[in-house]
């Protein structure tokens, strides 16, 4: 197909019940009608689907197709415009109005009456569509089909197929937009219902929007089933939190506590979809160790006490400690107000340059990249999701977008079936979710990436669009390769985190070497104009410890005292260092959670979780994203109200108190044009010390996996992907395994068990286990992907220990 | 009113020995009309067959020519043509007969269409419960593969064609073309939504013409014998030849093969007339699809204009006679099973209007009609009628429709006595043995007749 999307399509007009309009050719009628201000009932049209014509609700009458000659009556969603046309709709035509009354007659004949218990009612399209029907008693009489019900498809979403009206809404997401296998439509007549693929498994990570796409109540969703009354949800629209993509959502809300989160409608985000992690991931500040008052630790106990006493303590211990004697570890998921006020927390407040955001695995390649290329980006260096579907290829690095960023493997996956995006995979192994891209593979090695990416060589050109994860940072010369690449090529290069904080944090100043929009802080200049927009006398002038430096740093007792945001030491490099660290230091904790440096915390406060606050998120192509407060009146404030009354205490102002005027505050920031020159060259990050191993460790997240925002999302773990060791066959052969055996994987003292899953096509010497994937069954292992592990066979069969990890 | 001559074209062979074998069908001038395409330019065999008149028997009566002519030239894009043998209506028996007793008519007549059309490529779908018409096609395909008439040199001639035999699961709705062409890719059998039509984008998304078994089959006289010789037969609108069913309570039930605009009372004649003893009640013309005549309509030509005009439609020129005994609520129910069973379950009107009719005429079948019944029959036959996707409903509605409107009074009488009683169902029977059957099942106080 060779459609130039720059070339604006031929406008059509015709006439909807005497109103005449303008619209694209290829418009179907009812489409052009919205436009008319003219609404036509139906069920299975759908914007982001494909034209069915199947529940003939929003038939019309046609008396001129545009050639002086009517048509017979017409589905409204299938007929494309015409010039000249003339339709009349049920608003205008009694034969349109008889027959949509007709239609919904019919749709009710097998429908139960069960609106009183349905989850769909009150929200219900073929509830509200019916109540306009001028037939309000049926004439039906007789036997209504019967089915079992109802039926979990999967672990989160229910079937009760007598409501089911036949839309296949559900069955073309599935074929047209995630490519998950979950139903298809199956028997005759009106035995005709959906059936659960053999092969849908868990249904996939997108299965949710299966159950929001219903226009009935047929799918329902395990979670929310029997929780709410629509009339009884305050609905906010905000942003989630679940990764960087940027996904608009609804939050609703039924006293005081969220029930259920939707997918929002933007077209330059998340279309009308969501996944799964996200909407269903909102339950883990609901736990029961969530943190409502502030606790200061009295004999080595934890007491709850008050805010101004948590405050005093807090500022006791901070007191007099600057520089290089205190550190600011904010965590990657905050919102660009929380993430300034940490900054300037640091900055001005305790005046140090410890301050690193990254609470997982990185590089002082990463640091310098960060700094060069995220935080001083230029509008024209950016990539969006609009430039995934203009480019003709796109490369993976370091990055599974169906397990880091779902949000891009949907745009990617359109793209590929509308205009043949070519997606090339710099991986170890074809995952499943590239396949589903159609993606070639560029088999590599973890730690080999940038050798991969220069033997890409010209395939790599301005038409291309490399998109680097997170991980790079564990590929020694990945990122600077990328960057190198790109600006030989002309290709576009987009770094895509998984967090929600990562690029607010960036821009704010969350780094050791970094002051908010990109200055550096070794910069004079830079420091001057900071120094007057903050009104403040000093900035400290030497670049910071990171993350790790502060950890050593704190156990050679030069760090003296912590204050850290949402931080999961799991997902640290070297958690046990960072522990010792936490154990020496006088640690101030804000914190959503009783979270493991909870543990370790001298005083802790209570902060509100993403529902709970207003801000914004910056996303993975740097556009602002609101975040809108679904819940009020909450003990928890927002880390900036927090950081500004320690900051109070210790007799110090960080400029404001709120979260408005934190953002006023960076926004009225002049715009730095960052000098380059200040900014250390990237240059590429030593790879990892040799250690004894038979095998090099490759290990990415799974999207549903233990991590700590999906606490008590238990019908989402249920349906998580199992926790599996991926291997070429050669590999498993050389150490005695086969497909279904139990794998023992080795590192630093720690251990992998799970088993073995032959992986046709990965590259030999390489095995893959997930990062986090239900580790109380299979362990975890203390290593980065590039090193080498220990790839063993274990004895003794754990098969029966293992939930849902049996890869047979 | 004299006796019409038969006029066996397709029919001609079937009384010989071993009619379906390559020897037979070529010693009766088999594969003539092939040989004679294949020495013209494709363009003049399209005329050609514009020319005969032949239209379409799969029920719709399109013009054939013109149906091809619809396919773009588009030099090296493939294209396909379809011969759809999932012949299933009750009523229609037709393309089975004709696959057993002459399976390299269609052969050869898918060798003229394919090439006319420029398809190296035809696949002939058959209804999938007749293991045994798959079969002989299956070999006829082969014996055309050893004659070398198939393969890269069709008929010795340089334009590759290739056969493949596909045997359909078993749906009716698969003998609409775009559900058929669904089937054949090995997706669920449903009718596609158009445009595109299959001529511009149909199997695999490419050129595909779609003609029914026996239009295929009446290729290789027209191309043997001129469209000329052709046209001399039937009616102005409706040249031709056809082969029409005769079933139900008639002497001498089967396949008649007679110019179009015979008479029903014609064909009536050369199948005994109805059974001794009775007069006849209804009959259809075209398959269960198409509206029910009485005797007023048996002067009514069979031409597809002619019974049009006189309500009904010609279809797939089955005609199924029933006389007096015979409950048309029994025959509605029936039908009415048939179509409730057969809907694809796509488009509502359909599914539920089936569903719903179905229970409807069970219950008026059964005696225990309520009042209102028939003007509810109508009402939602009314709703149904148009509304669909693909003309399948339509033919249960005609159905429906003419047999209420036709006989409305025995409609009513559901509301108190069951059909059985007014039409002792043993009285319909044809055979003996089901005549015991049936009196044993359904005869109230144990009498049987």
């Amino acid at each position: 197909m060779s459609v130039d999307p720059t070339a604006s399509p031929k406008q059509i007009t015709l006439t909807i019940d005497g109103i005449q309009v303008s619209v694209a050719q290829g418009t179907t009628v009812l489409r052009a009608a919205e436009q008319a201000g003219v609404f036509i009932p139906r069920f299975c049209d759908h914007p982001l689907l494909k034209p069915l014509g199947a529940c003939r609700q929003c038939m019309v009458e046609v008396p001129d197709a545009g050639n002086g000659r009517p048509l017979k009556l017409q589905t409204s969603c299938t007929l494309e415009v015409a010039e000249g046309m003339k339709v009349a709709t049920q608003a205008t035509s009694e034969l349109a109005a008889d027959t949509q009354a007709g239609v919904m007659e019919l749709l009710l004949v097998n429908h139960p009456l069960d609106c009183p218990e349905c989850d769909k009612a009150g929200e219900c399209p073929l509830q509200n569509q019916a109540m306009l029907s001028p037939r309000q008693v049926s004439r039906f009489d007789g036997v209504k089909r019967t089915w079992p019900k109802p039926v979990p498809v999967t672990p989160t979403v229910m079937l009760d197929q007598e409501r089911c009206i036949g839309c296949q809404r559900c069955t073309r997401f599935s074929a047209e937009i995630s490519g998950d296998p979950l139903f298809v439509m199956l028997g005759r007549g009106a035995e005709t219902h959906l059936a659960i693929c053999p092969d849908a498994g868990s249904g996939g990570y997108f299965a949710g929007n299966a159950v929001q796409l219903c226009p009935v109540g047929a799918l329902t969703s395990s979670d929310y089933r029997f929780q709410a009354r629509p009339f009884e949800l305050i609905s906010t629209q905000s942003t989630c939190d679940g990764c960087a993509a940027g996904c608009q959502l609804r939050v609703d809300v039924k006293n005081g506590r969220v029930v259920r989160r939707l997918a929002g409608d933007d077209p330059s985000h998340n279309d009308e979809w969501l996944c799964d992690r996200g909407r269903y991931g909102f339950r883990s500040t609901q736990a029961a160790d969530r943190l409502r008052t502030p606790l200061l630790r009295v004999d080595g106990q934890l007491v709850e006490v008050s805010w101004p006493e948590a405050l005093d303590a807090a500022a006791k211990g901070l007191r007099g400690l600057t520089g290089s004697q205190v550190a600011v570890l904010p965590g990657g998921r905050l919102t660009l107000e929380n993430a300034y006020a940490y900054a300037r927390f640091a900055h001005t407040v305790l005046l140090t340059n410890n301050i690193d955001y990254r609470g997982r695995a990185f590089s002082d390649e990463e640091t310098k990249f960060l700094a060069r290329e995220q935080a001083g980006r230029t509008p024209a260096q950016l990539v969006d999701y609009a430039a995934l579907e203009r480019a003709k290829r796109v490369v993976l690095v370091c990055f599974e977008p169906e397990e880091e960023s779902p949000m891009v493997f949907l745009r990617l996956r359109r793209a590929v079936r509308r205009s043949g995006l070519q997606v090339l995979a710099v991986a170890p192994y074809l995952s499943a979710g590239s396949r589903k891209l159609g993606a070639k593979l560029i088999a590599c090695a973890p730690g080999e990436e940038a050798q991969s990416l220069t033997a890409l060589g010209h395939t790599i050109d301005r038409d291309t669009v490399l998109l680097v994860g997170e991980r790079a940072a564990t590929a020694a010369g990945a990122l600077k390769r990328a960057v190198d690449v790109t600006t030989a090529s002309g290709a576009k290069l987009a770094w895509i985190p998984r967090r929600p904080g990562e690029l607010a944090a960036i821009v704010a100043g969350c780094l050791p070497t970094l002051l908010p929009g990109g200055r550096a802080v070794t910069d004079a200049g830079a420091r001057a104009d900071l120094m007057a927009e903050w009104h403040v006398a000093k900035l400290p002038t030497s670049v910071g410890y990171d993350l790790a430096g502060i950890a050593v740093a704190a156990n050679a007792g030069e760090v003296r005292a912590i204050v850290t945001g949402a931080l999961d030491l799991r997902d640290l490099p070297d958690a046990g260092l960072m522990r010792e660290a936490l154990e020496r230091t006088f640690v101030v904790s804000l914190e959503v959670r009783r979270s493991e440096v909870v543990q370790y915390a001298d005083v802790v406060f209570p902060v509100a979780a993403s529902d709970e606050q207003d801000g914004t998120f910056i996303d993975w192509t740097h556009s602002r994203r609101p975040v809108n407060a679904a819940l009020s009146d909450q003990a928890t404030p927002p880390d900036v109200r927090v950081l500004a009354a320690i900051s109070q205490a210790l007799g110090s102002n960080l400029g404001f108190h709120t979260t408005a005027a934190a953002l006023a505050s960076y926004d009225a920031l002049s715009r730095w044009f960052p000098n380059q020159q200040m900014l250390p060259a990237i240059t590429a990050a030593d790879p990892p010390p040799s250690v004894p191993g038979n095998a090099i460790l490759a290990s990415w997240r799974q999207l549903v996996d233990d991590a700590a925002i999906l606490d008590g999302a238990t019908a989402l773990r249920d349906a998580a992907p199992a926790a599996v060791a991926r291997m070429s066959q050669a590999t498993a052969a050389a150490t005695g395994l086969n497909d279904g055996a139990i794998a023992q994987i080795g590192a630093g003292g720690t251990w992998w068990r799970g088993p073995v899953q032959v992986t046709p096509g990965m590259v030999d010497g390489v095995v893959w286990v997930p990062t986090l994937s239900d580790t109380a069954t299979h362990g975890r292992l203390n290593a980065l992907p590039g090193e080498r592990v220990i790839l063993t066979k274990r004895g003794i069969s754990l098969a029966g220990s293992l939930r849902g990890g049996d890869g047979a | 009113m004299s006796i019409a001559p038969l006029t066996p074209i397709l029919t001609a062979t079937w009384d010989a020995p071993r009619s379906w074998k390559l020897d037979t069908y070529r010693s009766a001038n088999g594969y003539a009309g092939a040989t004679r395409a294949l020495r013209m330019p494709a363009a003049q065999v399209i005329d050609e067959v514009k020319a005969s008149g032949l239209r379409g028997r799969g029920g719709a009566g399109f013009p054939t020519g013109t149906k091809w002519s619809f396919v773009p030239a588009a030099p090296g894009q493939p294209k396909y043509l379809v011969v759809n043998c999932d012949e299933s209506e009750p009523g229609t028996c037709k393309d089975m007969p004709l696959l057993m007793a002459s399976p390299h008519l269609v052969v050869e007549g898918a060798i003229i269409a394919g090439y006319a059309i420029g398809a190296h490529r035809v696949f002939i779908y058959i209804r999938g419960e007749v293991v045994h018409v798959l079969r002989r096609v299956q070999q006829a395909v082969a014996e055309a593969y050893q004659a070398g008439l198939l393969g890269p040199r069709t008929m010795g001639v340089e334009y590759p064609l290739d056969i493949t035999v596909h045997a359909g699961a078993g749906a009716y709705i698969c003998g609409e073309e775009t559900a058929l062409l669904d089937s054949l890719e090995g997706r669920r059998g449903q009718p596609r939504s158009r445009p595109p039509f299959p001529a511009v984008a149909g199997l695999y998304g490419q050129p595909t013409v779609v003609n029914n078994c026996e239009t295929i089959a009446s290729l290789p006289a027209i191309l043997a014998r001129g469209a000329a010789w052709y046209a001399q037969f039937g009616t102005e609108q409706s040249k031709g030849a056809t082969i029409y069913s005769l079933s139900g309570h008639v002497r001498f039930p089967g396949q008649f093969e007679a110019p179009f605009g015979t008479t029903a009372r014609t064909l009536l004649e050369l199948a005994g007339g109805i059974r001794e003893g009775h007069k006849l009640k209804f009959f259809t013309p075209g398959g269960s699809s198409t509206p029910l005549f009485t005797e007023e309509q048996l002067d009514v030509p069979l031409s597809y204009e002619a019974v049009a005009d006189a309500g009904s439609m010609l279809g797939t020129k089955a005609l199924q006679f029933f006389d007096e005994t015979t409950s048309v609520l029994r025959t509605t129910r029936r039908w009415m099973e048939f179509y409730a069973a057969e809907s694809c379950g796509k488009c509502t009107p359909c599914r539920e209007g089936s569903w719903w009719l179905r229970q409807l005429v069970a219950r008026l079948e059964e005696g225990r009609g309520k009042e209102g019944d028939v003007e509810r029959i109508l009402d939602i036959c009314g709703n149904v009628s148009g509304k669909t996707f693909c003309p399948l409903a339509d033919g249960f509605v005609a159905m429906v429709t003419s047999a209420v409107r036709q006989f409305r009074s025995e409609f009513e009488a559901g509301y108190r006595r069951p059909a059985s009683e007014l039409f002792p169902y043993e009285r319909s029977a044809v055979f003996k043995s089901a005549t015991s059957a049936v009196a044993s099942r359904t005869t109230r106080g144990g009498e049987a007749r």
